[in-house]
């Protein structure tokens, strides 16, 4: 498979010289699923943000499709981020817009589309993440799990290459924490390579996947489960 | 969504923000209309006035009149005959028919009035002064220096108050504009920061702020045309008083149609001005990281 991802060299230190990562190397093929797994605290959170361009590396490349996204400005990081996907432990939906509108941002963030064509693919994510007919609910209105999948559906929505997610079931009992992870699956078999940090390995246990867990500031890199 | 549905999402505080950014553009607009009117009348009593006695009447000297109107500190000139300079005087002194019938021949000499251009340098028109004085046609001249340096002293003095303080409140226009699209991005941190991670550019983040500084800017305009037609409704019995007492017109016009949509689309510019450089300052300078 192509490689849509690598990691090359990475280093982080926070000030005053804390040292998160030292010469992390990785790479991710297209249509792969990781589990990015590691104690709390181990980086996960710091190595996505990377990933997503959120924070830079003290050191090192982060090349995705061949492009090296540590160079990148703060004006072309912008459409960088219209390819990813990304979700968070928190949905981070904005409460005053409806699930669809909520949805919609994502494609109305990428450009103008007709109305109908809009309609057409938020229907098709919420119906991925098994919420069809709730487009009008506002996010005050849904339970925990319902809120992951309307973040699920969001970061789908625009067809991205690449999704990462930061602890999605860290806020979900074990059963609803299942469903999602079985969500991630169904999502990674549509073609979607996909980067899930968890913290709990008994949890993703069931889902083969290559596993990269950090430990001791080494990314270490593992075969499918 | 709407420009009416935006208008009815304001809050109170976002009300009062609206009403103060329209006093803001209003009283400075009140403010230049009323300079306007009190610097036209000023201006006339600052110009100062020279008063030519000629030797012989108008008709001998039309060249000499002719010169005046050219002359680069004059500004009008206003020639009497002798017989019409008479009548003048004597309407002044309000003398009766048969007082005037008395009067001599040349009872009052031909005079040229003229009225300097505003804001003519003293020393300058004291040179002029002098050579009209030594012209053969000139049979004496009055003219008082220290009355019209009293004059423009007082007429900069008001139009430079009148300046700074349309600048002052023009400024604290943009203050006011610039807290509020602080206060509102303060709040709406956490939308942003949510748009960013999806991909926002700074000019999809400024959108909803640019069109509501526009809606706003003209609401506010459109507020502060009405101030100040109240304004100038309300100050016209003052002045018209004042007209009275000074002797000199003192008009406070109602702004012409080009001027209002002018009053009303500055403000809406100016609040878009204002608003796009907060924003993109801001969204420059804070680097934008997950929500906590």
């Amino acid at each position: 498979m192509p490689e849509l991802l690598r990691i090359h060299n990475l280093h982080k230190r926070f000030p005053p010289g804390e040292r998160v990562f030292h010469g992390a190397q990785a790479r991710l093929a297209e249509g792969e699923f990781v589990w990015l797994t590691g104690p709390s605290g181990a980086g996960k959170s710091t190595l996505l943000n990377m990933i997503a361009g959120v924070e830079a590396p003290s050191q090192g490349q982060i090349l995705v499709q061949g492009q090296d996204i540590t160079q990148l400005s703060r004006r072309q990081m912008p459409a960088y981020r219209q390819h990813l996907g990304l979700i968070f432990q928190d949905p981070m939906l904005l409460p005053d817009r409806d699930v669809y509108q909520n949805i919609a941002l994502s494609l109305d963030i990428r450009g103008r589309m007709p109305a109908t064509e809009q309609k057409r693919r938020v229907d098709r994510a919420l119906s991925h993440v098994g919420l069809s007919g709730r487009g009008r609910s506002m996010p005050a209105h849904l339970s925990g799990g319902e809120a992951a999948r309307v973040a699920i559906a969001r970061a789908l929505v625009a067809g991205p290459r690449l999704v990462l997610a930061d602890e999605p079931t860290g806020n979900l009992d074990a059963a609803l924490a299942r469903d999602i992870l079985q969500l991630f699956v169904a999502i990674n078999q549509l073609g979607v390579s996909l980067v899930v940090a968890s913290h709990d390995e008994t949890l993703i246990a069931d889902y083969p996947a290559t596993r990269w867990r950090i430990a001791d500031h080494q990314l270490q890199v593992g075969p499918s489960a | 969504m709407s420009w009416r549905a935006k208008l009815q999402q304001h809050d109170a505080a976002e009300t009062i923000s609206i009403l103060v950014m329209a006093c803001a553009v209003a009283l400075p607009a009140l403010l230049w209309q009323l300079n306007q009117a009190f610097s036209q009348s000023l201006e006339q009593r600052a110009s100062g006035a020279v008063v030519m006695f000629l030797e012989t009447d108008l008709d001998a000297n039309v060249e000499l009149i002719h010169a005046l109107g050219n002359h680069p500190l004059v500004a009008t000139v206003d020639a009497l005959s002798a017989e019409q300079a008479a009548t003048s005087f004597a309407d002044f002194l309000g003398l009766s028919t048969q007082d005037r019938q008395q009067l001599p021949e040349q009872f009052v000499p031909a005079t040229v009035s003229l009225r300097l251009q505003p804001a003519a340098d003293p020393d300058a028109v004291e040179q002029a002064i002098t050579q009209w004085r030594n012209q053969p046609a000139v049979a004496s001249l009055w003219w008082d220096r220290a009355s019209l340096e009293r004059s423009q002293q007082l007429y900069f003095s008001l139009r430079n108050l009148g300046r700074g303080l349309t600048v002052v409140l023009l400024l604290a226009g943009i203050g006011i504009v610039a807290a509020d699209v602080n206060a509102r991005l303060a709040r709406s941190w956490k939308h942003i920061q949510v748009q960013t991670l999806l991909g926002a550019t700074d000019e999809f983040i400024l959108r909803p702020y640019l069109s509501r500084a526009l809606l706003l800017g003209c609401v506010a305009g459109g507020l502060s045309l009405a101030l100040l037609g109240a304004g100038i409704a309300g100050l016209h019995g003052v002045l018209e008083e004042l007209s009275h007492s000074w002797g000199q017109a003192v008009q406070l016009v109602y702004p012409r149609p080009s001027s209002s949509l002018l009053l009303v689309l500055a403000p809406a510019a100016l609040s878009a001005v204002t608003t796009a450089g907060v924003v993109l300052t801001r969204l420059g300078h804070h680097s934008i990281g997950r929500p906590a």
